[in-house]
């Protein structure tokens, strides 16, 4: 289809022409629309949950899957499907929240350490810290300094995404600050923030917002472990990480308990790399034709 | 001062520190430019000619030297005057592949500079202005909502030379604005830029490699080597005589038309010289087959030979027969 033909069918704007290609890639668009169900999922969670989270039943304690309870019943007869769904809610704020967060703040810092050549160096040093220390150690000393919580799990992890972020828009300004058509706006008299906002950012968002998906699915993962080794979410709440935990005690006899939580985890970290991917091909300019 | 003259420009030099040196890319660069005329100005890759146009536009800070706007010194301007001066001084720039921000719309391109300046109080405005704009420069209105990828080379450059006169300046420098294009399109764009400058008064720095594409548009011509001037006068004049040693290896690269032309090619030998640390000199003495010890231990002056006809050679005189 030529360019011409595209935009009969699909109007004029270059999101639409990226929003056309990820559509070409079926499996994209396949976790597209699955990753919008998790998110209805999670807003709904008390209408569609056929139990409240923490509902205890104790004539039907670890019961296996059956129609009542299609993903059986944990050690204090809670329905395991409800407390799946109920824990999409955190999986979605940790995630989403997570690269949100991470990602303004880290765009930010990323843009003026490399339109400021000033600021470079403090910016970009300061966030090392933080890329430097393995993940693990780094996010479990930071969450048992300030306490577990959700907010203060959301901005660890946020703290520890940061830097990839600044890095990655610290290298794209770098480039596109060289531009010619970014000399051209300054011929034009542009101020550094229209420069900025209206050049350089619609320029570089393509990396990052592929960098979006693709950690999305890292930072639930982390939560998930962080959470399974008792520094995340803490019980009664349900989180699919720590029902792993929870779990795992039974696992000989009771696989599901911790089996179906985990397939949750690995079935959305799949979902979210595959439109991760399909937005990188999707993006990139040279495959327009 | 003469009240005729656009531009004025004294000693202008620019240094760019390197490692392994300062680069001299402009040194000691001296001209004037009359209100509706075209300065051309023609060297060989690296010899300076773009770095000049963007330090009289001030997108590069001069090292030395000054530089004169409708009589008014703009050397050392504020970021308020420099902003208001910008109405005034545009560019063209050479490759309209890479000049053009690939995710705007030509209307978003065209209007940009009126949104910069504040220049359209309301969007009917501002669409009157681009349509206008677009029709001056031979864009189809049907384009306005493409993007510069979906456009020929031909089709880009007039958005280019849209954006540096919707903004209606004085003055545009023009760093090598049909280098890129086809020959045909080189044409088009020619004539485009030359109908604008006699409708709308434009004064030109004409950058450029191509010698008769400068032929066809100055009035008058600087050629310069290594960052310095080496001869600069009206344009016929430099086609019919030239008295540098390098002006003329340069005019006798032009290829003929007629195959029985036998004129001989003046073949310059060596290397362009390094333009780091150049050494007190003539800098085109290594390559020049007239050279003496002079030419080697001292920097020639910018001498008036006839009216109106600038050369820097020590030896001008000798070779010429004057």
């Amino acid at each position: 289809m030529s360019v011409y033909d595209r935009k009969k069918e699909y109007g004029n704007s270059q999101w639409a022409l990226v929003w056309m290609k990820l559509g070409e890639n079926k499996f994209a668009m396949v976790s597209f629309w699955l990753i919008i169900a998790v998110i209805l999922l999670a807003i709904f969670a008390p209408l569609i949950a056929p139990y409240p989270y923490d509902a205890q039943d104790y004539d039907n304690i670890m019961v296996q899957p059956n129609l009542q309870h299609p993903f059986g019943t944990d050690q204090f007869g809670r329905d395991i499907l409800s407390r799946i769904i109920y824990g999409s809610r955190y999986t979605v704020i940790i995630g989403f929240g997570t690269m949100t967060g991470s990602c303004i703040l880290g765009v930010t810092l990323g843009i003026f350490a490399a339109y400021y050549p000033k600021l470079d160096n403090p910016i970009m040093r300061f966030l090392e810290i933080f890329s430097n220390i393995p993940d693990m150690p780094l996010l479990m000393c930071l969450v048992i300094i300030m306490g577990t919580s959700l907010k203060n799990l959301l901005i660890c992890l946020i703290l520890y995404y940061t830097p990839g972020y600044a890095r990655i828009a610290r290298a794209k300004v770098l480039t596109l600050r060289n531009e010619e058509y970014v000399e051209a706006s300054i011929a034009l008299g542009a101020s550094d923030g229209r420069i900025l906002l209206h050049h350089i950012l619609p320029n570089s968002l393509a990396p990052i917002i592929v960098r979006f998906t693709l950690s999305t699915g890292g930072s639930i993962l982390e939560a998930a472990a962080l959470s399974y080794i008792g520094l995340g979410i803490q019980p009664p709440e349900p989180e699919w990480g720590l029902m792993i935990s929870q779990g795992r005690q039974f696992l000989g006899t009771y696989w599901y308990y911790s089996i179906i939580p985990g397939l949750c985890i690995v079935f959305l970290t799949y979902i979210l790399n595959y439109v991760g991917d399909g937005l990188r091909d999707a993006l990139d300019p040279r495959l327009n034709h | 001062m003469d009240n005729n003259v656009m531009l004025s420009v004294k000693n202008l030099s620019k240094h760019f520190p390197t490692p392994s040196g300062t680069l001299h890319a402009v040194d000691g660069v001296t001209f004037d430019i009359k209100k509706g005329t075209t300065l051309g100005v023609v060297g060989e890759s690296g010899c300076g000619k773009s770095t000049l146009g963007r330090v009289v536009l001030h997108l590069l800070p001069a090292t030395a030297g000054q530089i004169a706007f409708n009589g008014k010194d703009i050397t050392n301007v504020s970021r308020g005057e420099l902003y208001n001066l910008r109405r005034q001084m545009q560019i063209i720039f050479q490759d309209p592949f890479s000049s053009i921000d690939p995710r705007m719309s030509v209307k978003q391109l065209l209007s940009e500079p009126l949104k910069i300046h504040k220049l359209a109080k309301s969007k009917e405005e501002m669409e009157k202005k681009v349509k206008e704009i677009m029709d001056i420069v031979g864009l189809a209105s049907r384009m306005a909502d493409s993007y510069a990828h979906e456009l020929d080379g031909g089709r880009r450059q007039r958005i280019g030379v849209g954006r540096a006169i919707i903004l209606n300046p004085s003055f545009i420098v023009c760093d090598e604005p049909v280098s890129a294009l086809d020959v045909s399109i080189q044409a088009q764009i020619l004539n485009l830029m030359q109908d604008l400058q006699q409708e709308r008064k434009l004064t030109y720095i004409f950058v450029t490699h191509n010698l008769s594409v400068v032929k066809h548009i100055s009035t008058e011509i600087m050629v310069m080597y290594l960052g310095c001037t080496v001869e600069k006068t009206n344009a016929k004049e430099l086609f019919s005589h030239q008295y540098h040693p390098y002006t003329k290896a340069l005019i006798s690269a032009i290829p003929h038309v007629n195959p029985d032309d036998n004129s001989k090619r003046i073949l310059l030998k060596g290397e362009l010289a390094s333009p780091i640390n150049p050494k007190e000199a003539c800098r085109f003495a290594p390559r020049c087959n007239y050279a003496c010890d002079k030419c080697h231990c001292q920097v020639p002056p910018l001498e008036e030979i006839e009216p109106g006809h600038f050369v820097a050679c020590h030896l001008v005189r000798e070779i010429n027969g004057l």
